[in-house]
């Protein structure tokens, strides 16, 4: 094996938005920093939003899920037993590539659950602790939003004005007025204007598919550039297999693999994974030897456990007029909060946080279900459905709480590997009975909202599989070290020079997106461990 | 690239799937056996193998009975089949004018002013905020 680069103070593994945090802060204070990233980089134009091929593309070569997509920086995840598929991207810029950016922070209640609604754990710090990083990370990105949303504590502000929310969002805030229920113009990783490096959104609905436009605050576009200035070095096409440690009990630095084969391995005093819910502790468990036979940084046994993915549900409610609901951005237009903290009357705890969003596409409207019968969709109904929907169908989309359960986990298959022969990760995941009744009270909301709003026919996909966009908790933050896997700093129980960056250390799911949560814990963790560097234990 | 036979073969099984309305075209009349599937095809190559099969299992059969099978016993090749006829069909600007489609780009033009009235109930309203006294 040989280096790529000389030796690291700093190691991060992935670059994605966590990755590109850390990497931003820990290179601006001098420290130096080598990023590996099994994908590449990817520009505006590879997109294809502004395409024909577009809808087409979708369904595959910028497909979310790594299994559909199978390109050569991908790894297939077995996920046969789980309802929800996971859904990641490899290359620069990580998940957000094909993330829909939706910018929401936490509520004080989420880091909180234990004491408040005496269930899982939490957090071991609070809302305000978090708050200067969430502001932070939110003007160096460039989202766009309005101040003054009541269900927060604080009137915290946006760099952009909101994105518009059109005459369909227009036609759901009025329903929602009518109920009297909570929503507010929802506040997006996306330029209303343009901000730094990028132009204004362009409305094309693809944000799920990479913005053409490069409006959309991925890490690629917002910290990757300032990293690399302040003397990151970013390695693609670098796919780690194992995390290798020395003499000391500390972790020495990475394996991987480059494109061409070659295998490397590259030292460094600090190692930082941030390679997502699935990938951090398939490296972790993939780099189990004789003195870590569960793995790496897993005495306490938590490694893969707690996952948790936000069962997602779709109502759709279709009207009739043309509300123009193919346009962007997707991206969400309004968010509501109404259900949002627990009412044991419901006979559940928790919520969930609802977003408005569009349906960009013709072709999305007229595909085909497997076991229907093709007479339901082609034929005489084809244009009734095809006219009867486009442009006039509107989703609020509801991001359900899910509370952690040992169960529900990350393990390595004994049997897939990638295409290096590197073992693949499985997940074991079933929905809990707090979220099935959870699921069904805010399902049977958002119907009302639509009827409220007007719409003459409602569709229901209560659970949509291809919804596993975040994948949270297994690798937990903690105080103690017998149920947590690092502390709330990110760093390891057992391995004081290894530190979980992504959302694998969350301690509960939150109901909310988690990008804005992720960075900014990232973030807090970064300007830590700069500002503790003299009592940082490294491997140099 | 599609044979005669098998293009021949495509327009009847897209013309039962797609027929023509007052408002839109066949599948046929809208391109959909010419050029705009030979379009579509090149933005999915991993689709080519099933749609090719789809077509050779509707082989000798009726356009009705032939979809029948192939939705029915065959769920790959009817993915593929029925996915890049409405794909094609959707290429075709006859069709985009008739569902008056116009796509992006458009502006993102700030809308604050249309909904600043509603907004304030919300914010008068206020919220029941759990735990901030925790923080």
């Amino acid at each position: 094996m040989q280096a790529a680069v000389e030796d690291a103070d700093v190691l991060i593994v992935g670059a994605g938005p966590s990755g590109a945090v850390a990497a931003h802060e820990l290179a601006r204070r001098g420290f130096k920093v080598v990023c590996l990233e099994q994908g590449d980089w990817n520009l505006p134009d590879d997109f294809t939003g502004d395409k024909p091929s577009w809808e087409l593309a979708r369904l595959k070569q910028w497909h979310p899920s790594p299994n559909r997509r199978g390109n050569d920086a991908d790894y297939p995840i077995n996920a046969e037993n789980s309802p929800l598929e996971p859904l990641l991207f490899n290359g620069v810029g990580g998940s957000s590539i094909l993330y829909s950016g939706h910018w929401v922070r936490a509520l004080p209640s989420d880091f909180r659950v234990r004491t408040l609604d005496g269930v899982a754990d939490d957090w071991p710090f609070t809302y305000e602790d978090l708050r200067p990083f969430y502001d932070e990370v939110t003007h160096h990105i460039g989202a766009s939003g309005l101040e003054g949303d009541p269900s927060y504590p604080d009137a915290h502000t946006f760099p952009l004005p909101p994105l518009p929310i059109g005459k369909a969002g227009l036609r759901a805030a009025r329903g929602m007025d009518k109920l009297g229920w909570h929503w507010w113009p929802a506040p997006n990783a996306i330029s209303s204007r343009a901000f730094r490096n990028r132009p204004a959104c362009q409305r094309y609905g693809a944000c799920e598919s990479g913005c053409p436009a490069g409006a959309k605050a991925s890490a690629d576009l917002t910290y990757w550039p300032d990293a690399i200035a302040a003397g990151a070095v970013l390695v693609t096409g670098a796919r780690v297999r194992t995390l290798t440690t020395n003499e000391n009990g500390l972790v020495a630095g990475a394996e991987y693999v480059d494109r061409d084969g070659r295998w490397h391995h590259q030292r460094a005093g600090i190692t930082i994974l941030a390679a997502n819910g699935i990938g951090t502790p398939r490296i972790l468990l993939n780099s189990a030897s004789s003195a870590h036979p569960d793995g790496l940084a897993n005495s306490s046994g938590l490694v893969g456990k707690r996952l948790m993915i936000h069962p997602y549900a779709s109502v759709y409610g279709t009207y009739d007029e043309d509300l123009e609901s193919h346009l962007g951005p997707a991206g969400q237009s309004l968010q509501s909060l109404q259900f949002y903290e627990t009412d044991e009357s419901r006979g559940f705890v928790r919520g969930g946080k609802w977003n408005l969003m569009p349906t960009p596409g013709p072709l999305n409207r007229v595909l085909w279900e497997p076991g229907t019968d093709w007479r339901d969709g082609f034929g005489s109904s084809f244009h009734d459905r095809l006219s009867g929907t486009f442009g006039r169908t509107l989703e609020w989309g509801i991001t359900t709480e899910d509370l952690p359960e040992e169960g529900n986990e990350v393990v390595l298959d004994p049997d897939l590997t990638d295409s290096d022969g590197i073992p693949a990760a499985k997940i074991n995941y079933r929905i809990t009975e707090n979220n099935d009744r959870l699921l069904d009270f805010h399902i049977a909301r958002a119907v009302e909202a639509h009827e409220a709003a007007g719409a003459v026919s409602t569709h229901v996909d209560r659970v949509v599989r291809d919804s596993g966009w975040h994948l949270l908790g297994s690798a937990r933050m903690g105080e103690d070290r017998t149920d947590s896997v690092v502390d709330q700093w990110g760093r390891s129980h057992d391995i004081p020079n290894l530190f979980v960056l992504d959302g694998s250390n969350f301690v509960t799911s939150t109901g909310v997106n988690p990008t804005a949560t992720i960075m900014a814990v990232a973030l807090r963790a970064a300007r830590h461990l700069a500002d503790h560097r003299s009592h940082q234990v490294s491997a140099s | 690239m599609l044979d005669p036979t098998a293009r021949e073969r495509l327009a009847v099984l897209a013309d039962v799937l797609i027929p023509g309305t007052d408002a839109f075209p066949s599948a046929s009349a809208a391109g959909v056996p010419a050029d705009l599937i030979d379009r579509v095809l090149g933005f999915r190559p991993d689709l080519v193998p099933a749609f090719e099969r789809a077509l050779d299992l509707a082989d000798g059969l009726e356009a009705e009975a032939a979809l029948d099978l192939i939705s029915g016993a065959h769920i790959a090749e009817f993915e593929a089949l029925s996915t890049l006829v409405s794909g094609a069909y959707l290429q075709s600007p006859q069709v985009q004018q008739a569902l008056s489609y116009r796509p992006a780009p458009r502006q993102a033009n700030d809308d604050i002013d249309t909904y600043a009235d509603l907004l304030e109930v919300v914010v008068d309203r206020g919220f029941d905020i759990h735990g901030a006294e925790l923080s």
